[in-house]
């Protein structure tokens, strides 16, 4: 089946088609654009509805954290930034973690209806507070942006994943070696699929959420967690004890009181 | 004037007690104390992402730790014990308040190198970035929601701030 992604571009019809079926309020497709977080961002800022969608088939300057660009290549990435109006803000911190538990979960029903072993789950862990890890190497990342002026308030979730394996990544792009979904399933993958499946559980599982991590939340969370157990040295040292309902990183530093970690760039030992 | 120690064990009372309302009065000085039932039967707080519809973004208040609030009355001396909320000296109706949405860490510039988006004395408008509050990389622009002129800036750069700790004064 083709991928289709860069096909769909300024189709109207085919994009209401698919705006309805993801259940997203408008959906927007770039074939090429510097970064769906700004145009998202223009969007909201004109007053468009949250769950305003726009989607690129490649960004010039995609951003990842702390100023950092997203690496991708035209026609590799699946690559897409939500905007979400939040009725109450108290659980914004937790987004990111949370919106990683959901493509995780649906990335390994995705593996695992490509041919992937159900017994071997879970096949993608999560880099606290925003990276997908596959097979040790970084499949995927989460950016969120909140906007506040005054009452009002509005995020912009983004959300880069690789499926097509590309070559051209600058030295010392990312920490950490880059995977593929495409590589670790059998027929070929395509991102129009693996799209909707993404947005259609982030639109189903983020309806309504608890302020707090959940117990069950917290327990998934422990079994994907690539930290638990490793050894950093930044933003403090101490070996990795896990999080907490608040979403926050434990570390244990030899003495008897673990650390608790809200905010900052892990280091790995 | 209340002793301290009488009025702690009192509201140990009165927190433990079917008494949802009470008002004593003792040397000159009235207490009420008022149980907030709305939060204690409030259900579990829950973040809606309302679908398409635009929502209408109420920041909720900043909920009191304790369910028992003790509110002075008339007669109160200044020096009464438990005033019912924190008094900064420098609080002026005429100063606009930008207070944090969320737990983090407040930044005043978009990275280490770059010059601070605002300082003591700057003109903004509406729709400026004041500052950043970080939480998890959930990075958060703080922007203002009025014209006027940096008066105060409450926090120094990459401390930790509250929900709802004000952060900026601004004079309009």
């Amino acid at each position: 089946m083709p991928d289709l992604l860069n096909q769909i571009g300024s189709d109207t019809t085919v994009r209401d088609v698919l705006a309805d079926s993801w259940g997203v309020a408008d959906l927007r497709f770039y074939n090429r654009t510097e970064s769906t977080q700004a145009i998202a961002r223009s969007f909201a800022d004109a007053g468009a509805s949250g769950w305003t969608m726009i989607v690129a088939d490649h960004q010039t300057a995609g951003k990842g954290r702390d100023g950092n660009t997203w690496i991708s290549q035209p026609g590799s990435s699946v690559m897409f930034s939500l905007l979400l109006r939040p009725e109450r803000p108290e659980a914004l911190p937790l987004l990111p973690v949370r919106i990683g538990l959901i493509l995780a979960r649906t990335l390994d029903d995705l593996l695992i209806s490509r041919g992937a072993s159900p017994e071997d789950v879970p096949f993608v862990r999560l880099k606290w507070p925003n990276d997908l890890i596959l097979d040790n190497g970084k499949i995927g990342g989460i950016l969120v942006e909140g906007i506040t002026r005054g009452d009002q308030q509005y995020v912009i979730v983004g959300i880069g994943l690789n499926v097509f394996r590309f070559t051209d990544v600058p030295p010392n792009a990312t920490s950490l070696s880059l995977r593929f979904f495409d590589d670790y399933v059998p027929n070929k993958a395509n991102r129009l699929r693996v799209l909707e499946r993404l947005i259609t559980a982030l639109r189903e599982q983020l309806r309504t959420v608890p302020e707090d991590l959940m117990p069950r939340e917290i327990e998934e969370y422990a079994c994907r967690d690539w930290l638990r157990g490793r050894r950093i040295v930044e933003p403090l040292p101490g070996r990795v004890a896990g999080i907490n309902r608040k979403g926050y990183l434990l570390l244990e530093n030899g003495s008897d009181e673990v650390e608790t970690v809200m905010a900052g760039s892990i280091r790995l030992m | 004037m209340i002793d301290i120690d009488y009025l702690k064990q009192l509201l140990d009372i009165f927190d433990h007690s079917s008494v949802n309302d009470m008002k004593i009065e003792k040397e000159g000085t009235a207490i009420r104390l008022t149980k907030n039932l709305k939060r204690e039967n409030a259900e579990p707080t829950t973040l809606h992402y309302a679908p398409p519809a635009i929502s209408s973004h109420v920041a909720t208040p900043l909920p009191t730790s304790p369910t028992t609030t003790a509110t002075p009355e008339e007669n109160l001396t200044p020096s009464s014990p438990e005033p019912s909320g924190e008094q900064r000296d420098d609080a002026d109706t005429s100063y606009h308040e930008i207070c944090s949405p969320i737990v983090g860490t407040f930044y005043r510039a978009p990275s280490p190198e770059a010059d601070s988006f605002v300082e003591v004395g700057t003109e903004v408008s509406a729709g400026d970035v004041l500052c950043i509050v970080e939480a998890m990389k959930l990075m958060n622009e703080i922007e203002s929601d009025v014209s006027g002129r940096i008066a105060k800036i409450l926090i120094e750069n990459a401390q930790p701030v509250e929900y709802n700790q004000v952060l900026f004064l601004i004079e309009q």
